[in-house]
């Protein structure tokens, strides 16, 4: 898989005329983890949004291949190599195999290869048992197998998973931790905002965090303080 | 004047006969409605559409506008076009004025602003992930439509039947634009009133029946619809 990598300049976002953030600079990849951390309110979520074009930036500029993007192209691209994941994801009134192929119906995959690949998806995802079931009727834990499902289908260049692990038990945690491993270890990139971050910092190579409405590489260092700051925090 | 039971007998007798001159309303009153629905429904779920997904410049107004149509009683939007469509009017030279096609004008710019109302109301309270999780999973912006579409189909079914319910029993506009012309405009509104209006009641309380048929008819539809609910 070619490198896929694309850079935000000047990104601001504010509503109703209070600054939300305002980076300086901001570059994804594929084949990299990266945990997105910061307190509730901050904008971890739109900033999600902003990357997956799915919520319009009061300013960026966006560079793609060394080419100067304006939003409604980069929309188009975007939309083709980003997905992403919300934190409690929509399940549409269908089975859970037809909630797999919707992506790939959308995009004008052929009969065939939809009946292959979601026959992929569902043992990928470890949903075979329940690919007839209304999708709608689905826990927590297994909604989201079948959101990550059906995005890992569409082969995206990068995933944003915003809050993946809330409203899961540790046993469906474990279950997308292991898809998500499985994710990175296909060589898409994935962004990942969480409160777990003793298990996502192990997953991630680099750490973000949204503080003073500004985005902060964080190095190991003050990663690991945080994570130790956490476990105090459980342990207490 | 015929007793109650008389007149509901005779009403029964009439419609099980098949009696052609009843039979001939009601199928006017329902092609003419159905025709405006359909011509109504497309363009109104659109405009509701992007008036609760987009932001653009005049949608306040817009929804004040529409919202002030669904208050406009049927007899004005009747007058209203019969003074544009009479012979002296600025479109009296259509020559539409008492005929199916000025009844499908004013039904449709009576059911309209109900059933845009009632779809903005829907796609104003649906759950904002679907056009999102549409859009991120490739669906072009036109798929990611017809996808909350879908996904709100009982709401926007509902405002249907309330538009079809509005028009097929209303009076003022009928009759003003379409004259209660036997055979040719007369449906079952006019045709009631008519009747009444005549003391003859079992012709009014048979097509009394059919309405009161008909819309048990779509509710319990709509109900069994709500029930199920595959997709895609």
């Amino acid at each position: 898989m070619s490198t896929f990598k694309i850079n935000y300049k000047c990104l601001s976002k504010s509503f109703n005329q209070n600054l939300l953030f305002n980076i300086d600079e901001l570059t994804i990849e594929s084949g990299k983890c990266t945990l997105l951390s910061g307190i509730n309110g901050s904008g971890k979520s739109t900033l999600l949004k902003i990357m997956a074009g799915l919520e319009t930036p009061d300013n960026v500029e966006i560079c793609f291949k060394d080419n100067k993007l304006d939003w409604k192209t980069a929309c188009r691209q975007i939309h083709k190599e980003i997905i992403y994941l919300h934190q409690s994801p929509l399940m549409f009134d269908a089975s859970v195999e037809k909630n797999i192929q919707y992506g790939m119906r959308r995009q004008g995959f052929s009969k065939n290869k939809i009946i292959e690949l979601t026959k992929i998806a569902l043992q990928w995802a470890d949903l075979e048992h329940i690919k007839n079931n209304n999708a709608r009727m689905l826990s927590g834990g297994e909604k989201q197998r079948v959101a990550l499902a059906r995005a890992y289908i569409l082969s995206p260049q990068i995933l944003l998973l915003d809050e993946a692990f809330s409203n899961v038990d540790a046993q469906g945690r474990d279950k997308i931790f292991e898809q998500i491993y499985k994710l990175k270890e296909k060589g898409i990139g994935i962004i990942i905002t969480s409160h777990e971050l003793s298990r996502t910092t192990d997953l991630a190579e680099q750490h973000f965090q949204l503080k003073n409405k500004n985005l902060k590489v964080l190095n190991n260092n003050k990663t690991a303080e945080l994570k130790a700051t956490e476990l105090k925090l459980v342990n207490a | 004047m015929e007793s109650i039971g008389a007149a509901s007998a005779h009403a029964l007798y009439l419609l099980f006969a098949g009696e052609p001159e009843l039979w001939n309303i009601i199928g006017i009153s329902f092609s003419v409605s159905l025709r405006a629905i359909l011509l109504a429904s497309p363009f109104a779920i659109l405009l509701a559409f992007v008036m609760a997904y987009r932001r653009f410049y005049g949608r306040r107004v817009l929804i004040y506008i529409f919202n002030t149509l669904l208050s406009v009683p049927a007899v004005v939007i009747g007058l209203t076009l019969y003074i544009l469509l009479s012979r002296n009017g600025p479109l009296g030279d259509l020559k539409l004025l008492f005929t199916q096609d000025a009844m499908i004008i004013g039904q449709i710019i009576l059911c309209m602003p109900l059933i845009l109302i009632m779809s903005h109301t829907a796609f104003q309270s649906s759950d904002r992930r679907i056009w999102e999780t549409a859009r991120t999973l490739g669906a072009t912006p036109m798929q990611a439509m017809f996808t909350v579409i879908y996904e709100l189909r009982f709401g926007l079914l509902a405002a249907l039947i309330a538009g079809f319910g509005r028009i097929i029993a209303e009076v003022g506009c009928s009759m003003m634009i379409g004259g209660n012309i036997l055979h040719h405009t007369r449906n079952i509104p006019t045709a009631i009133a008519l009747e009444t209006s005549k003391g003859d009641f079992s012709q009014g309380i048979a097509l009394g029946i059919v309405l009161l048929v008909m819309a048990m008819f779509l509710n319990l539809s709509l109900s069994l619809l709500q029930g199920r609910g595959e997709m895609i």
